[in-house]
C-alpha cells in the first residue's frame, strides 16, 4: 500500500528531518505513529499525502509517486490535518460540492456518524466549534470509504465523550481494503484502537511493530512482577516504579506504549535491538 | 482516468469554488461599483453634469488595472495558509483543473464583470448627468480601435500575469511583494535602458522609454525617434510570449506547491 525507499525531507538542505527513510505500510491495519514534539510525524504524513516532497528518496502510495498529486492517487487518500479548515457552507452544501470527487463517498454513513458525534447539521460550517469541525472532518473522511486515511493529531480538540466515540468508530471502520494512520502526541488516545506502532526518532522509523508481536517479546509491568535480571528499561512514577523487560513467557502482555515511547526516546538501544 | 484534465472535474471544481467564494466575490463587486460610482459621478458633478469620453477611458482603465491586479493577487491566497492550503492540494482533481479554475476567474470571470459593472454605472451616471444639460454627454466606447482605451486589455492581460505568478509564489502579502518586485524590475529596465542607448548611439541620449521610443539632440536639434510598426509586432509578439510564460511559470509553481 505504502512503500517509502529511502526517504530524505528537510525545510533546507542543511536540516533534514528525516533521512533514508524506509518504511512499508499495509491495507487492513491501523497504524499509530508516534514521535516528540519536531520529530517530524507531521512532516512524514505529508510526504505520504504528497504535501510535501522528499529531495532524496520516494514515496509511493498505491503504486504511484505521492509527490506527483495525481487525481486517481488523491481519490484514493484522505487527509485530515490537525487543524481543520470548514468553508462557510452548510453541511448539504459541503457533502453536495465535495462528496462527487470520491467515489466510493457513503452519505448515509456520514449522517450516521454526524449524529453518533453530535455535529448539528443544520450549523453553518466555519460557525462549527473546533471540535465539532474536527469531527465533521473525520466524518467526511471516513465516508470517503478512501483506501488511506490519514490522521494528524485527530483527538486534538476533541472532548471526552468525542475521544471515546472516535475510537469505536475508528475501529469499526477498518476493512481488509482500508489502512488508516494516526499521527499523536497524546498516547493515550491510541489505546485500544491501534494494531500496529511506528516510532519515528531520530529522523528515522525505529519501532514498526503489531502491538501483539511487542506484546510476545517484552512485558511491561511493575517492577516486583519484573523479571530483575532481564529488565531493559525503568521509570519511576508516584507509585512505585514501572518496567519493560524480557517477556520469557512469549505470551501476549499489554503494551504500554507510553512507557515503550519513552524508553525509545531515552535512547534505550537495548529495547530496540530485542524488538528487530 | 484522466489524471491531466477531466471536463466533469473541472465543471465539478468551478461550481465547488464558486460555492465557497461566492460571498466575497458579491462584496468585492459591490466595493467595485461602489468605488467606480464615487469617481465617475464625483467628476460630473463637479463638471457641472458633464463627463468626457477620455474621462470615461482614463477612469476605465486605471480602476480595471488597479481592481484586476488586487483580485488576481488574492486568487491563491489559500495555498499560503497551512490549513486552507491541505483540503484544496488534495482534493482529487488535477493541477490543471485548479490551474485553470483561478486562471478563469482572475482573467476571463473578472474582465466581463468589470466590463459589465462599469457599464452599468457609467450608464447611470451619464443618463443623470444628461438631465438638464443641452450638450449631451457621450459614453465611452472602450472596444473602439479608433481610441486608445482598448489598450487596457492587453495591459491588463500582461500584469495579470505577474501578479498571478506573484499571487502563487508568496505565502502572504502577495499584492504588496508582487509590486515591489515589479517597480524594482521597472526601475532596473529604465537605468539598463539608458545605459544601453547611451552606449549604442555613442552619447548622452535626452530620454529614452525602453520599447518604445528615444529623444536624442544632434547639432542642436531634437529628434524623436519611436518604434515603427515593425517595432510595434515586435513588442505585441513579446509581449505575449512574457505572458504565456508567466502563465506557464505559475501552473509549474502550483504543480510544486508544498505545505
Amino acid at each position: 500500500m505504502i512503500e517509502i525507499i529511502d526517504l530524505s525531507f528537510g525545510y533546507s538542505k542543511k536540516s533534514t528531518l528525516l533521512k533514508k527513510l524506509n518504511l512499508k505500510l499495509e491495507k487492513g491495519h491501523i497504524y499509530g505513529l508516534l514521535g516528540k514534539n519536531g520529530a517530524g510525524k507531521s512532516t512524514l504524513l505529508k510526504n505520504i499525502a504528497g504535501l510535501a516532497f522528499p529531495f532524496e528518496g520516494k514515496c509511493m502510495v498505491n503504486g504511484k509517486i505521492a509527490a506527483r498529486r495525481q487525481p486517481s492517487f488523491l481519490q484514493g487518500l484522505f487527509f485530515i490535518p490537525e487543524e481543520v479548515h470548514m468553508p462557510s457552507l452548510s453541511t448539504e452544501s459541503f457533502v453536495a460540492r465535495t462528496a462527487h470527487f470520491y467515489p466510493a463517498f457513503d452519505r448515509t454513513y456520514f449522517y450516521k456518524l454526524l449524529s453518533e458525534f453530535d455535529v448539528d447539521r443544520e450549523e453553518n460550517l466555519s460557525k462549527l466549534s473546533f471540535g465539532q469541525q474536527k469531527k465533521m472532518m473525520i466524518s467526511f473522511g471516513l465516508a470517503t470509504n478512501t483506501s488511506l486515511l490519514i490522521m494528524d493529531e485527530p483527538t486534538n480538540g476533541l472532548d471526552i465523550p468525542s475521544k471515546v466515540q472516535f475510537r469505536k468508530v475508528i475501529s469499526s471502520a477498518l476493512s481488509d481494503e482500508r489502512c488508516i494512520i494516526i499521527s499523536t502526541h497524546q498516547v493515550r488516545d491510541l489505546d485500544s484502537l491501534i494494531d500496529t506502532l511506528l516510532v519515528l526518532h531520530n529522523k528515522e522509523i525505529v519501532v514498526n511493530l503489531p502491538l501483539d508481536v511487542i506484546g510476545e517479546r517484552l512485558l511491561f509491568s511493575s517492577a516486583g512482577r519484573a523479571n530483575p535480571d532481564r529488565i531493559l528499561y525503568a521509570e519511576d512514577n508516584m507509585i512505585g516504579t514501572n518496567t519493560i523487560s524480557i517477556n520469557t513467557d512469549e505470551q501476549y502482555g499489554k503494551v504500554d506504549m507510553e512507557l515503550l515511547f519513552n524508553a525509545v526516546v531515552n535512547g534505550e538501544n537495548l529495547i530496540l535491538q530485542h524488538l528487530k | 482516468m484522466n489524471d491531466i484534465f477531466n471536463w466533469k472535474r473541472f465543471i465539478a471544481l468551478f461550481k465547488k469554488h464558486s460555492a465557497e467564494n461566492y460571498k466575497t466575490y458579491l462584496m468585492s463587486i459591490g466595493v467595485l461599483i461602489g468605488v467606480l460610482t464615487l469617481i465617475l459621478s464625483f467628476i460630473t458633478y463637479t463638471s457641472d453634469g458633464h463627463i468626457g469620453v477620455f474621462q470615461q477611458g482614463i477612469i476605465f482603465l486605471n480602476i480595471m488595472i488597479f481592481s484586476g491586479t488586487i483580485f488576481t493577487s488574492m486568487i491563491f491566497a489559500d495555498l499560503g495558509s497551512r490549513k486552507k492550503a491541505i483540503p484544496i492540494l488534495t482534493l482529487p482533481v488535477s493541477h490543471l483543473e485548479k490551474y485553470l479554475v483561478a486562471w478563469l476567474y482572475s482573467f476571463v470571470v473578472f474582465q466581463l464583470v468589470y466590463v459589465g459593472c462599469f457599464y452599468a454605472v457609467d450608464y447611470i451616471v451619464l443618463y443623470a448627468g444628461n438631465v438638464g444639460i443641452s450638450d449631451k454627454n457621450n459614453m465611452v466606447n472602450i472596444f473602439s480601435t479608433d481610441d486608445p482605451f482598448w489598450i487596457a486589455f492587453p495591459q491588463f492581460a500582461v500584469l495579470q500575469a505577474i501578479c498571478f505568478i506573484g499571487a502563487i509564489y508568496f505565502e502572504r502579502l502577495h499584492f504588496i511583494k508582487t509590486a515591489f518586485l515589479f517597480f524594482l524590475f521597472i526601475l532596473f529596465l529604465s537605468v539598463f535602458n539608458t545605459m544601453l542607448l547611451n552606449w549604442i548611439f555613442g552619447f548622452k541620449v535626452d530620454k529614452g522609454i525602453p520599447f518604445s521610443s528615444v529623444g536624442i539632440t544632434e547639432a542642436g536639434h531634437f529628434w524623436f525617434i519611436r518604434r515603427d510598426h515593425l517595432g510595434d509586432a515586435v513588442v505585441f509578439a513579446s509581449l505575449v510570449l512574457v505572458c504565456g510564460l508567466l502563465w506557464l511559470g505559475s501552473y509549474f509553481r502550483l504543480k510544486e506547491k508544498q505545505v
